[in-house]
């Protein structure tokens, strides 16, 4: 796959999610917006200008194994988003040599 | 297995390995479908099998549901126009059968060792558009195929309600 069709196909699940929002559940937002993030991850496969980011790899990892939790509980999702944006922001905070 | 064992082991599996499913075992999964009834004996329901794999990675483009990658699909649909030989009442019963016709599916592919996925996240227009389905016809469903790969997640259990069951009369939620 080409990095222009990589993009081609993440635009279109953008835009079907966004369509798809207005009729489904509302957590089923939150689900598709994970999703993306997690697909957006992969670009640097196909576009070698994208640096492999680890921390970003394994964050993919992480949304790949416990995104199906929105099925099952709400709490539980909610959860693993707050841990995954803990993550992100103590990554964040390192990358920009903050305390 | 048993009709029971299948009920019993039925579960949605999302994550596929590469394996093709052959042809007839896919002609088994379309007989299936056919098998569950129809509102009034009308023959309003249709079934169409993709396994080209450049027309099911278009699919996957235009429907955010699927999260893996089938081998095949079956889309489950409906001619409106033929619906209205039921009156009213056709146009419910269509998306009732259709289910039923994809339960059939899901209960078959248990049976075979394959692994099914009802699917309804999907842009309408875009699934008609590549597979060639005209305005007068509706999908209902998609049924994801494939090989279950061996680290599925672990089950769901079933919510609070879900096996609520009555005997005789209603007795409250």
């Amino acid at each position: 796959m080409t990095s222009g069709e990589y993009v081609y196909e993440l635009a279109t699940y953008l835009l079907t999610s966004a369509r798809g929002c207005i009729e489904e559940p509302l957590l089923y937002g939150p689900l598709r917006l994970i999703e993306a993030l997690s697909r957006l991850v992969t670009i640097s496969q196909y576009a070698p200008c994208v640096k492999k980011d680890e921390f970003l790899l394994a964050a993919k990892k992480r949304i790949d194994q416990n995104k199906y939790v929105v099925m099952q509980s709400e709490e539980e999702f909610t959860k693993f988003l707050d841990s995954l944006i803990k993550e992100f922001t103590a990554e964040l905070k390192k990358r920009n040599k903050l305390d | 297995m048993e009709l029971f064992e299948a009920l019993r082991k039925r579960r949605a599996v999302r994550d596929f390995t590469e394996q093709a499913i052959p042809d007839d075992i896919l002609m088994k999964l379309a007989y299936a479908a056919r098998r569950a009834p129809t509102g009034g004996n009308t023959p309003y329901r249709r079934i169409l099998v993709v396994n080209d794999r450049k027309r099911i990675r278009l699919i996957k483009q235009v429907s955010p549901g699927i999260l893996g990658q089938p081998t095949a699909l079956i889309v489950i649909f409906t001619d409106l126009e033929v619906t209205r030989e039921l009156g009213k009442l056709g146009n419910v019963c269509a998306t009732i059968d259709a289910g039923a016709a994809a339960e059939n599916v899901a209960l078959a592919a248990t049976d075979l060792h394959l692994g099914a996925c009802f699917t309804k996240s999907y842009s309408e227009t875009g699934v008609k558009e590549i597979l060639n389905i005209p305005d007068g016809y509706r999908t209902e469903v998609m049924l994801q195929l494939g090989y279950p790969r061996k680290d599925q997640p672990r089950s769901m259990r079933p919510r609070e309600g879900a096996d609520a069951t009555y005997h005789n009369r209603f007795a409250g939620s």
